[in-house]
């Protein structure tokens, strides 16, 4: 019978070209071992870099750190004010950047004519994405503190770092959108809603996850930046708390750029430097926590 | 193919295709509806179209006891285009009220562009252009004072792939209602059961309401669609081949409510299947590449078809 003759024909197809495909397994084996390889440098380099601020700066930190005044240009005392400048200055770059961004992102996807015009938009947006922030410092010094005139304050800075991340977070916001089906707005439309009101109810809450992600990762770099700051608000040394928005302010990253570089002794303020180098990790993280729980609200919320 | 004639006669039994009168067009009793942008002077002088030829002339004295279903849609002339692509060819075609239509013809051929004029989606492509008229209850849907939201009230869409919002079922039911201003708890409540009930689902669902929508199946989702298209209680609904994603029983269970919807509801619907064509429309429109081959009763379609053209689809030489 056929099939019983052509089983065994079968059988050997399945063990031919061994050689090939022995090869061929082998380069698979080695192009996977490499990206493991390169995978786990990663993660040993973040977690070194990470071990050895936690280890030193750890000891460094306690309540008299976070909540007094620093004394002696930094050598002793606390860093209330440069926390508290970080905070405020993150927090306002974020509420500015996350609205303007996400109003851009849904100009760009949802209304906006696609064609030369948008793609050069985007270009442009991707491009400041890339731009050093050192420019960007510049541009907030020549418009915020001088044009406008509001002087070094927490304002300029605050402006500042949300024109650097507007970028980052109008591109995530697109993208987010973007995979938002095209059926959900559809449906909406079809029942009579508007296109304002589709956008609201049925396509940015569905969108918000990426959104966030986008968020972290500004938030990130909102706090971390020092040009930007060092050029529109960061006081040197300024050991008092700011009393409006117009006020010049201490920031960590400056702090800490101050402490490692500028400090008479550097060598005896190490523990300082640690303590403020994992202060400003630990804030960055509290921040991202924040808009992770967010996300983690909207994922689970919409599902599809 | 066996044709069901019981399901294909329509409820006062016309054995001549009687049901236009060109006369009456104009006074479509259907209530008074949010529809009404425009004045009766303003709209457009009627015209007798080409197509009414299909249709004898209902003054004739052999059937003067004719009950005639009022025309709901009336298209006149429609040309449509994709940037310099004509997708439609002077189409024109009257939709009755209570009466299922079914347009069927070969992929491509402008279905789905003719169904999406009827409430309008094809403006949200960039690029298109429509020519010609089409009046809903006498009023032309395009012209510049229409309201488009109200219009898309009046004139619903159920979908191929069903496309359940990734909200609880309650809140994919309630959305349209919402969107229009109804904020009462118990108004919506009473808007969401009776929706689910008419879609025949509200049995299968009603103690999970609260549970995400996209965790029902394909086949209660697309009913679930219907729901939530019938709680803005539309007067057209238009369906772009509602079953194509379903299993042939829950197709079944989609035609049956199709069967009950036609009672209220003027239903157009697309549709890849003869045999589905066949069984829930009162009349057919064959469509093939862009142009309107042929309409008419259903029953007369399928079993005695004028064109050639549709003679060779429906036997399935074609398509
Ligand atoms: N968005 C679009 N842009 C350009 N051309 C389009 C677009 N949508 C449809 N067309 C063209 O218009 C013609 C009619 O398309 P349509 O979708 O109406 O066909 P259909 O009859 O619904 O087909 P099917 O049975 O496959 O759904 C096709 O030739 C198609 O290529
Ligand atoms: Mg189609």
């Amino acid at each position: 019978m056929s099939t019983t003759a052509t089983l065994p024909v079968q059988t050997t197809s399945l063990t031919q070209g061994g050689l090939a495909r022995r090869n061929a397994k082998l380069a698979e084996m080695l192009t996977y071992g490499l990206m493991r390889l390169v995978t786990y440098l990663m993660v040993f380099a973040v977690g070194y870099i990470v071990f050895d601020i936690v280890a030193n700066g750890l000891p460094a930190i306690n309540w008299e750190f976070v909540s007094q005044f620093p004394r002696r240009s930094g050598a002793q005392g606390g860093i209330l004010p440069a926390i508290v400048g970080t905070i405020s200055l993150v927090t306002l770059a974020i509420g500015v950047a996350l609205p303007l961004g996400v109003a851009s992102a849904v100009y760009l996807n949802e209304y906006a004519k696609q064609g030369r015009f948008t793609d050069m938009l985007r270009l442009a947006i991707v491009t400041l994405a890339g731009v050093p922030s050192i420019v960007f410092g510049l541009f907030g010094l020549a418009l915020f503190v001088l044009v406008l005139g509001f002087g070094a304050s927490i304002l300029a800075g605050g402006l500042t770092l949300a024109c650097m991340i507007l970028p980052t977070i109008i591109v995530a916001s697109e993208e987010s959108l973007k995979t938002i089906p095209k059926s959900f707005r559809e449906g909406s439309l079809a029942l009579g809603a508007t296109r304002w009101q589709t956008i609201f109810k049925n396509v940015l809450p569905y969108a918000m996850p990426g959104i966030l992600t986008g968020t972290v990762l500004s938030i990130g770099r909102a706090a971390g930046e020092t040009a930007p700051i060092l050029l529109t608000v960061a006081a040197f040394f300024l050991p008092v708390l700011p009393g409006s928005v117009f006020d010049q302010v201490m920031a960590l990253p400056y702090h800490l750029y101050v402490l490692a570089t500028q400090h008479p002794e550097a060598a005896a303020v190490r523990p300082m430097q640690y303590g403020t180098a994992l202060l400003l990790l630990l804030i960055v993280l509290g921040m991202s926590l924040l808009a992770i729980v967010f996300r983690n609200y909207f994922r689970g919320k919409y599902r599809w | 193919m066996v044709i069901d004639t019981d399901v294909l006669q329509p409820q006062h039994s016309d054995k001549t295709g009687l049901d236009v009168d060109p006369g009456k067009m104009g006074v479509a009793p259907s209530a008074p509806s949010a529809f009404s942008a425009l004045s009766v002077e303003d709209q457009p002088a009627r015209m007798n179209t080409p197509f009414m030829d299909n249709f004898p002339d209902p003054s004739q004295p052999e059937h003067p006891a004719e009950t005639l279903a009022p025309t709901k849609l009336e298209v006149h002339h429609v040309n449509f285009f994709y940037g310099s692509f004509q997708a439609l060819h002077d189409i024109s075609m009257s939709l009755l009220q209570q009466r299922a239509t079914a347009l069927i013809g070969p992929s491509g051929c402008g279905k789905s562009t003719f169904l999406r004029l009827m409430n309008r989606m094809n403006e949200l492509i960039e690029d298109t252009r429509m020519e010609g008229q089409i009046l809903l209850d006498g009023q032309d849907i395009y012209h510049p004072d229409v309201d488009v939201v109200s219009l898309r009230k009046e004139v619903g869409m159920v979908f191929q792939k069903p496309n359940p919002f990734p909200k609880s079922i309650y809140d994919n039911v309630a959305y349209g209602s919402r969107i229009h201003g109804i904020k009462d708890k118990k108004t919506l409540d009473e808007i969401v059961e009776s929706t689910l009930q008419q879609a025949g689902l509200w049995g299968e669902v009603k103690d999970s309401l609260q549970k995400s929508a996209t965790a029902l199946s394909g086949g209660q989702q697309q009913r679930l669609c219907i729901a939530r298209c019938l709680a803005v209680q539309p007067k057209v609904i238009l369906m772009d081949e509602p079953t194509s994603a379903l299993d042939p029983i829950a197709a079944g269970h989609i035609e049956e409510l199709i069967g009950q919807l036609k009672k209220n509801y003027t239903i157009v619907i697309v549709t890849h299947n003869m045999q589905q064509a066949a069984r829930v429309s009162d009349y057919t429109g064959f469509f093939y590449q862009g142009e309107l081959i042929e309409t008419g009763k259903t029953a007369q379609i399928f079993t005695n078809p004028k064109e050639k053209k549709t003679e060779e689809y429906i036997t399935g030489r074609f398509g």
